[in-house]
């Protein structure tokens, strides 16, 4: 049993405590969803669990978490390791080793454990996790659920009673997840091991969870069985119905073409014949399974990439001869990782760079940078390093780096991956409000939710080609994703 | 895709033998080209090593290695020449005289080098990089645990060094416009969010260790690393070949003077020598088994 009693955390260096008062007891064999907003401590909560608070990352603490009877406090995560696994966020950074074999066996050479022990065990789960076809593949070429499945038996190896999972689909397609989170059941049903799970998209993982824990500031302020909790959750906007915001007059002009665009990484063909018309203050939304092209389509929009055949208009002129540095005050471009885009001291100064790097008029700076950072809502944060930012304002403040330069359309590779409900909603509404000024957006996204909401348009990426899709059907993907088992 | 490891994953003799023969081979070839400067002997080992790696099926991926090794053969050359010494003059462009000495030195110094470079081939192109971690890591836990995030992590911070391109020229900056230096300078902003992503993954990479009890107590290993009598055999006739040669060296054997005035001569006692020393290599031609 994992039992917290009356736990409170401060991170060193901050006055705020990050948990308070936290009881929670998990008993063997349970399945536990924890929810609440970025920032209310639901990873936090995760890392006292097996002791990397406070070994790993200093700090106050007061009361005590411990599990199976040992005192977190006193036994360091290392030696933990053996009955509590933890899986993190980003498959990436995770994975230590180069081979599926060699990562397997990397937590079991830490329990120092047997040759043969080991290979029996890397047998075993290499066949329940159907991995044996990538034993010696190169971990880098895994897709981010293959590597995802990977941390997910690594740690399995380790036979732990209990595994903690931070949001671990959240860089997953919705198939992907989907699929990750059934495995999470089966395991916990076949081999009762006691799952805990940090899911921002509770609509998927309803279905499987005998048990939701709720956070709010550092609290855990409702904690019972899904069915009990439905309409609280709902209230909470945890789960919410649809609401369609957007409406297409469609007859504006075309703004941004691509016509019959070839593409291929050597011998794999990416792009076939791909025809695109995006009028203005559209906004268009690709999907698409993962790998499928989706981001190497928005490459080729500003010139990032160049087809091999076929050519990309952009406000009636063809973009061949010219750089993307050169089209940036046009066509703006957000790619997946917004720590990609800061760097800068101060939000000020990470503007400043683009309006610097696009060669804009010094008296137009003061009224541009004023206007980004209002549309986004990060005024507050003007003179704050914007690595230090949460999530889901990093991501706006990438996106406030790029419409400085007011191009009059967006390109958004998946803007709202790893972002919590409301996060979501506020990139929804801005998205909303800039196309209101003219701006168009074409974006990616694995979010059928976003996306029934807001897209005005949706076409589907399958084999090299786009196709469009009726936003009904969008609708009832995304509702189909929410239903409680009872 | 892009640029991941060097190694080249190749199933040839070479590759299947384990990581230790091998190191073994490339640190004797690597000693003795910087002992020995004979232009025979460096020659005939260049042969050699040039062989393995054919037996390796590495030769494209040795030689554009080497096309750039032919760029700095051309500077060595150049510089001989220009501030030559020896009086045996061959022949004189304008007030430059062309010497024997120089000459020679010269492709004394680029066979020594080509030659390291071939040796360094072996080494990157047939060793799997985690074998090669697993034989350093006998000389302790932290520097293991360091070069393995390394290895690990190149080709996400490569690939992360693109996607930071890709977001800067987003932003209208420009990187193939200009000339040399131009390019260089664009390229500078890119070197901060590159090192901070960096770090941040660092942490977490550490975290997850820490989470899978790296640490805790004395590892065991996954792989038995037992080495077969034959591949041991091949190492240590590889490392023999080291004094061996050193003991020769000193006797006079293989060593040429080519600036104080040695010449290109060959007695059969030379061609005994070398065909001992290459002898002491040719078991790794023979690799291991399937």
């Amino acid at each position: 049993m994992i039992r917290m009693d009356r736990f409170t955390f401060t991170y060193g260096g901050t006055g705020k405590p990050s948990l308070r008062d936290v009881s929670l007891e998990v008993r063997e064999g349970e399945f536990v969803i924890l929810v609440g907003s970025s920032g209310c401590g639901k990873s936090t909560l995760c890392r006292a669990m097996n002791g990397l608070i406070p070994h790993f990352y200093g700090g106050n603490i007061e009361g005590s978490v411990s599990v199976d009877g040992q005192e977190t406090r006193h036994t360091p995560p290392a030696k933990l390791a053996g009955i509590i696994g933890m899986v993190f966020q980003d498959p990436e950074n995770q994975l230590v080793m180069t081979n599926v074999e060699n990562e397997m066996a990397f937590g079991m050479e830490n329990l120092a454990l047997s040759r043969e022990e080991m290979h029996s065990r890397v047998a075993q789960l290499s066949s329940y996790f159907d991995l044996q076809r990538f034993f010696k593949r190169f971990i880098p070429e895994l897709s981010g659920g293959e590597k995802q499945k990977l941390a997910l038996a690594s740690v399995l190896a380790m036979r732990p009673k209990y595994i903690v999972l931070d949001e671990p689909t959240s860089q997953l397609d919705e198939e992907t997840a989907v699929l990750f989170l059934d495995f999470l059941n089966r395991l916990n049903r076949e081999q009762g091991i006691t799952i805990i799970i940090v899911e921002h998209r509770l609509e998927r993982c309803l279905r499987h969870a005998r048990r939701i824990v709720l956070m709010e500031e550092g609290r855990i302020i409702l904690d019972g069985k899904p069915k009990e909790l439905m309409l609280a959750l709902k209230e909470k906007g945890l789960i919410a119905d649809f609401s369609r915001k957007t409406q297409d007059d469609g007859n504006s002009s075309v703004v941004l073409s691509a016509q019959s665009l070839d593409f291929a990484y050597g011998e794999t063909k990416i792009l076939q014949d791909l025809s695109l018309d995006v009028r203005s203050q559209e906004i268009v939304a690709i999907v698409g399974a993962n790998g499928c092209g989706k981001s190497t389509l928005l490459k080729h929009l500003n010139g990032l990439l160049r087809p091999k055949a076929g050519k990309v208009v952009l406000m009636g002129k063809d973009i061949e001869k010219a750089t993307t540095a050169s089209l940036a005050n046009q066509i703006g471009y957000l790619g997946q990782n917004p720590n990609n885009y800061l760097f800068e001291e101060t939000l000020t100064k990470e503007l400043e760079f683009t309006l610097r790097s696009l060669s804009i008029d010094h008296r137009q700076w003061k009224e541009r940078i004023d206007w980004s950072l209002k549309v986004l809502d990060l005024e507050r944060y003007r003179e704050v390093f914007p690595r230090d930012l949460s999530c889901g304002e990093r991501e706006r403040a990438a996106l406030a780096s790029v419409i400085v330069g007011k191009p009059r359309i967006l390109v958004l590779d998946e803007p709202t991956r790893g972002l919590d409900y409301r996060n979501k909603e506020k990139m929804a509404s801005i998205l909303d409000a800039l196309r209101e000024q003219g701006m168009t957006t074409i974006l990616v996204t694995h979010d059928y939710r976003f996306v029934a909401e807001h897209a005005t348009r949706v076409m589907k990426l399958e084999e090299g080609r786009l196709a469009d899709m009726p936003l009904d059907s969008i609708i009832d993907l995304a509702k189909g994703s929410i239903c409680v088992e009872a | 895709m892009p640029l991941l490891f060097p190694y080249q994953d190749k199933d040839s003799r070479i590759h299947r033998m384990d990581a230790r023969p091998k190191i073994a081979f490339v640190l004797a070839i690597f000693m003795l080209s910087i002992l020995i400067s004979d232009i025979f002997y460096l020659a005939v080992f260049l042969a050699f090593a040039m062989l393995v790696v054919m037996v390796a099926k590495v030769l494209r991926a040795t030689l554009s290695l080497l096309k750039y090794t032919v760029y700095v053969a051309a500077f060595l050359f150049l510089f001989s020449i220009l501030f030559s010494q020896g009086s045996t003059v061959i022949f004189t462009i304008w007030i430059i005289q062309v010497t024997q000495e120089s000459i020679l030195f010269a492709t004394s110094m680029s066979l020594r080098l080509f030659l390291a470079i071939v040796a360094f081939s072996v080494l990157t192109f047939t060793v799997h990089p985690d074998d090669l971690l697993k034989i350093l890591s006998r000389f302790g836990v932290k520097s293991m645990t360091v070069l393995s995030i390394a290895t690990r992590m190149y080709p996400t911070i490569a690939a992360d060094s693109g996607n930071i391109e890709d977001a800067m020229k987003a932003r209208g900056v420009e990187f193939d416009k200009g000339n040399f230096i131009a390019k260089a300078k664009a390229r500078a902003p890119v070197m901060m969010p590159l090192l901070l992503n960096s770090m941040d993954r660092s942490m977490e990479v550490a975290e997850a260790m820490e989470a899978r009890g790296f640490g805790a107590r004395r590892r065991t290993s996954y792989y038995d690393p037992v080495i077969s009598r034959r591949e041991k055999a091949i190492m240590y006739l590889a490392l023999a070949a080291v004094p061996f040669g050193l003991a020769l060296f000193i006797l006079g054997y293989g060593n040429a003077n080519y600036l104080g005035g040695s010449t290109l001569t060959v007695s059969s006692t030379d061609v005994l020598v070398v065909a001992v020393e290459v002898l002491l290599f040719t078991p790794i031609l023979l690799g291991a088994k399937k």
